[in-house]
């Protein structure tokens, strides 16, 4: 990653060393004249000593020496002397680019007067000049002070340096045998040293020995030892060698060495270890698994299943048996064949029960499915069993509900519930979350059970059940009517309505329960009153609903009727018990125009059936007609499937049409595409993907244009009021155009648009929700902007 | 000192055979004796860079005697030192850490429970932990520690096989210590070699030297010796230094026992011992800059005169 911004730098920000330093130093027409008369004077000195030196050098030397001729000669000898190569590398180093600090250096050299090759050494700096006037008292010796030091380099363990120290370790290896020129940034580092090696060649005996242990010496009071202590000059001198051989054991760290010494090291170290004199080589003849696999290759009976595939046949096959057996329609005509067996078979109903959370839903229904014998009883002593480990949860319930019955009844009738409370935190929390459905049959009808969630915060789960079922299930708690009319009592009965149910069965629960005595007949009255002026405000027809006093827990009028005698003597007078009042409800059937309509299904739930099913849907068959092997197409991920299977109510069948809740075992296509709220249709006339559409709705509440969720069925879509259109009347009169507000409980057509396409038809119902409550109910008018 | 809680020890004892006085065998309990002369260094292997995960790391090696006496036992004789020296770092200190402008030194020293005659507990006791002090002394002496700002180094220091405190024979109680003063010495010096293998910048090489101040032959007058192997003698004073040859400097000095008047001289000694024992050192370091080269040979015979009183370009 590149940390610094590249910066356009200007092109005369970017100058070229090169051009400002890298010049000859130009001569003066005086100092040619002083370099004519000098350069023999010099060079007859130099052939004195038997050197060498071009004019050049030799002017260079002048030069840079103030044409002082002994200086001069001096720096050629020295240059000459110790390394022949010397003056070309300082030549080379001429050549090269000059650092800003190199230039400040001969700047200041220059102004002192000095010379190029940099004196290092006090002998060096004070060469030729005289000593003879100052007297000897203040004459000292001068010691380098760092002279012996080794040059300092910026080096450390940590990674990059190491890395950098490495390499220039290697450079330095390969550079042995031929040594380079030094680089360019240690210039005026390396010409230190050179200095030093120029230092030692011209006046060894001069420079005098650095002393050694000075503050010991100087004290004198101890014994002076019987000899003097040894200079370390001399100690090194006579040195022994301590090196000594690694042991066995330092051998087995031997990482230095090359391969074959590490091999040879080891191979002694284990020789002395083990006593073992055979260097054969374990691994040279065949391992003991191939011998036997060679000697089964020649057994007939392998070869005779190994030889055959080589033929190509297999290929073939292989390449056939990819292809999965397409599953293949039987070609049935659906339409004829429900059309003929309608007579002999049962009607069959979905209801989905309804009411404020903790009115008893589920304990109701799981009631229902004890008593008409679809749950065994062994399941409920099951669940009860499952329990009592929940102490817990019963103390809550405890405390949250039937406050005078004992322990053991709460604990049954959740268990209760629970027939219809799959989920771990269904249970746990003891309320209903999502829809649960469970079929049961009687003598006439085949039911099926959609248990909804009563609870405010899972209404959408309750949506999605209202949108499958026939009728409804009202379940309200005689003891707390009040709280279920203003909550989801009331909610429940408008969604239902919206959803497009008829006939509602209202059940008053808890009757065993009332206060003061049970059974009370007016506690039973008044609710009934109750409920029954909402359900007519909200648009049910009187004929279409009937009210059952009951006990979900006890199972009274639920199944079984009520004792005649006793406090429960009334009840059989009033209706009939809850299975009686569903299975007189007439059980719709579909018409034929929409058996014949193309498919529509909206997924309910996706899940894996079973190894076998992989990927399997359930839902309600919304129109249309369904068998095996039908391919279907998933909106709106515009996906194909095959029918593989068809289950209704967990038997399987051949086919399936309008009205029916199916589970469909779809192939042929990947999990990702389906979705809880997708429709399948057919392919022949898919369902369109809507953004935008006209519905005519009716507030609940103030309506404006804003930010709704639309709920239709099971498919929830964040979407707004785009605009509102009309109102309009009873009748559909249009009674204002484009009002600012539509009020609750007026109707009116608004625009809606989704933030994404959602599979929608006219007539599809939806219902407009926001902020966790319902606002407006309705029907799609038209689709489309 | 608080009990080793967190493991199963094993009994305390020996880690070697237990020895038996037999009549027959009376070289066995005979205090082995000093074949090398006074002022004879013992002969040290050292090798850098052998653990390859640590940033540097070398090994020290005192290899027994080679005419290894006969007695017949197995118990041996005189001890073969085996120091292992690991260096980790220069590393960023953890973030919760205070700032420090220097390189933060910490040293371990851990003897192995098989190192010694009498077995060591797997936690450092009192006198591993006054190693580690002496040594932490000793190095930062040398180490450039303002070049590693806000950084941390471990010196962590396994011996493998110690010097003993004295000879065996004259039951445990008898030992003095000494043994630690050579173990001291040699671990400077492997850490020394470590710390070039890590690359971390020091003013010089730091070697360290052990002499003894021993009784001489019959019990009868005194003589110093280098590189003292107690064992072999009776110590009634020693000394380690750490010493900086190229700058004539001791970094660390550790005196133990009454030397009377031979203070002086043992001192000497001792920085004697240390010079030798770096004349191996250097050519460990150079043997080990040279990894990636041509390979040295694994105990090749030393070149002669190579490296005597040159300084080393500390090219880590």
């Amino acid at each position: 990653m590149q940390r610094v911004k590249n910066i356009d730098y200007d092109e005369d920000d970017v100058y070229s060393e090169e051009e400002e330093y890298h010049e000859e130093p130009s001569y003066t027409d005086e100092d040619r004249e002083s370099f004519t008369a000098l350069t023999p004077v010099v060079r007859a000195e130099l052939q004195e000593s038997g050197l060498q030196a071009s004019d050049k050098e030799i002017e260079e030397a002048l030069w840079h020496y103030y044409w002082h001729v002994g200086k001069s000669v001096a720096y050629l000898k020295n240059s000459r002397t110790p390394r022949p190569q010397q003056p070309q590398q300082g030549k080379k180093d001429k050549e090269k680019p000059k650092s800003k600090f190199d230039q400040a250096a001969e700047e200041s050299a220059k102004k002192a007067g000095c010379m190029i090759p940099f004196p290092s050494t006090a002998s060096d700096w004070f060469q030729g000049i005289s000593w003879s006037v100052i007297p000897l008292g203040i004459q000292g010796e001068l010691v380098p002070a760092f002279a012996a030091y080794p040059r300092p380099q910026l080096l450390g363990g940590s990674s990059k340096l190491a890395k950098l120290a490495e390499e220039r370790r290697k450079k330095a290896a390969a550079s042995q045998a031929a040594p380079a020129a030094p680089s360019g940034a240690l210039g005026s580092l390396d010409r230190l040293s050179k200095s030093k090696d120029v230092k030692e060649n011209v006046l060894p005996p001069t420079m005098p020995e650095p002393r050694k242990y000075p503050i010991r010496q100087k004290r004198e009071p101890t014994p002076p030892p019987k000899e003097p202590s040894p200079e370390p000059e001399e100690a090194t001198e006579d040195l022994p060698d301590l090196r000594a051989s690694p042991t066995e054991f330092a051998k087995t760290m031997a990482t230095h060495a090359a391969p074959s010494q590490v091999a040879e090291a080891a191979e002694t170290h284990m020789d002395s270890i083990f006593r073992s004199s055979s260097n054969e080589d374990p691994f040279k003849g065949p391992s003991p698994d191939d011998t036997v696999m060679r000697a089964q290759w020649h057994s007939k009976g392998i070869n005779k299943h190994a030889r055959k595939p080589s033929d190509g046949l297999l290929i073939k096959k292989t390449e056939a048996l990819k292809l999965e057996p397409k599953i293949k329609s039987k070609g049935l005509d659906v339409p004829k064949l429900w059309a003929e067996g309608r007579a002999s078979r049962k009607s069959a109903a979905a209801f989905v029960v309804i009411g404020h959370v903790d009115h008893g839903k589920s304990t109701l229904m799981g009631r229902l499915l004890l008593d008409t014998g679809a749950v065994a009883q062994r399941d409920i002593d099951k669940y009860a069993a499952l329990l009592i480990p929940h102490t817990f949860v019963s103390m809550l319930i405890n405390a949250r509900r039937y406050q005078k019955q004992a322990t053991e009844l709460n604990k049954s009738s959740f268990a209760l519930a629970w027939v219809m409370d799959t989920g771990s935190e269904e249970r746990e929390r003891g309320i209903t979350v999502d829809i649960a459905q469970h079929p049961f049959s009687t003598l006439t009808t085949d039911f099926t059970v959609l248990d909804a969630p009563g609870h405010r915060d899972f209404v959408p789960n309750m949506l999605a059940g209202a949108s499958m079922a026939d009728l409804a299930v009202l379940v309200v708690d005689a003891n707390q009517l009040e709280s279920g009319m203003k909550g989801q009592t009331r909610e429940h009965i408008l969604l239902a309505k919206a959803c497009g149910l008829e006939r509602v069965v209202v059940a008053v629960n808890k009757l065993d329960a009332t206060t003061p005595t049970a059974w009370d007949e007016n506690t039973f009255q008044s609710v009934r009153s109750g409920v029954q002026k909402l359900l007519t405000s909200v648009g049910f027809q009187d004929p279409n609903i009937s009210f059952v006093p009951c006990s979900g827990l006890s199972g009274t009028n639920v199944v079984n009727p009520a004792p005649s005698t006793g406090p429960t003597a009334w009840v059989a007078s009033t209706s009939g018990t809850i299975l009686q009042q569903l299975e007189s409800s007439p059980p719709t059937s579909p018409p034929e125009e929409l058996v014949k309509a193309p498919l529509r299904l909206q997924i309910t739930d996706v899940f894996r059936g079973s190894i076998t099913n992989p990927i399997s849907v359930s839902g309600r068959l919304a129109a249309g007609n369904v068998q095996i092997g039908d391919t279907v197409l998933t909106q709106p991920s515009g996906e194909k499937a095959i029918v593989k299977g068809i289950e209704i109510s967990a038997e399987p069948r051949e086919w399936a049409v309008a009205g029916e809740l199916v589970t469909l075992h779809l192939s042929d296509i990947d999990p990702v595409h389906l979705r809880a709220g997708d429709v399948l249709c057919s392919v022949d006339k898919p369902v369109a993907i809507v953004r935008n559409f006209v519905a005519q709705v009716t507030a609940m509440e103030a309506l404006l244009p804003q930010g709704v969720d639309v709920h239709v069925g099971r498919l929830h879509v964040p979407g707004s009021v785009a605009a509102l259109i009309s109102t309009v009347d009873a009748n559909g009169e249009v009674v204002r155009k484009k009002p600012r507000v539509v009020k609750g409980g007026d109707t009116a057509n608004v625009k809606v648009s989704l933030q994404e396409g959602a599979p929608l038809a006219v007539g599809d119902r939806i219902i407009l929700r926001s902020g966790g409550s319902t606002i407006a109910a309705g029907q799609v008018d038209r689709t489309g902007s | 000192m608080q009990a080793d809680r967190r493991r199963i020890n094993a009994p305390a004892g020996g880690t070697a055979p237990p020895t038996f006085t037999f009549a027959d065998h009376p070289d066995l309990l005979r205090r082995p004796t000093r074949t090398r002369k006074p002022d004879e260094h013992r002969k040290i292997f050292l090798r850098t860079g052998i653990v390859p995960s640590a940033s540097g790391s070398a090994y020290y090696e005192v290899p027994p005697a080679k005419p290894a006496p006969s007695t017949g036992s197995l118990v041996p004789t005189s001890s073969s030192l085996k120091i292992t020296c690991t260096v980790h770092g220069p590393r960023p200190l953890p973030r919760n850490a205070a700032f420090s402008p220097n390189l933060l030194l910490s040293t371990h020293v851990k003897f192995a429970p098989f190192a010694t005659r009498q077995r060591r507990g797997y936690v450092r006791d009192a006198s591993e932990r006054d190693l580690g002090v002496h040594l932490e002394t000793a190095l930062r002496g040398v180490i450039i520690g303002d070049r590693w700002p806000k950084s941390g180094c471990e010196v962590v220091i396994t011996v493998l096989e110690g010097e003993e405190d004295g000879w065996f024979g004259e039951g445990r109680e008898k030992g003095g210590g000494w043994g630690m003063m050579s173990v001291l010495a040699e671990c400077i010096t492997v850490a020394s070699a470590a710390l070039v293998d890590a690359g971390i910048d020091c003013v010089d090489l730091v070697s360290g030297g052990t002499a003894a101040l021993v009784k001489g032959e019959g019990g009868e007058g005194e003589a110093v010796v280098l590189d003292p192997a107690p064992a072999e003698h009776e110590v009634t004073a020693a000394c380690v230094v750490a010493y900086l040859q190229s700058r004539d400097e001791i970094t660390e000095m550790w005196m133990k026992g009454d030397a009377g008047d031979s203070t002086e001289g043992l001192m000497d000694q001792a920085v004697r011992a240390a010079v030798m024992s770096r004349t191996v050192l250097v050519e460990a370091v150079k043997e080990g800059l040279k990894v990636g080269g041509d390979v040295q040979p694994v105990n090749g015979a030393p070149k002669g005169g190579e490296g005597k009183g040159k300084d080393v370009d500390m090219t880590g």
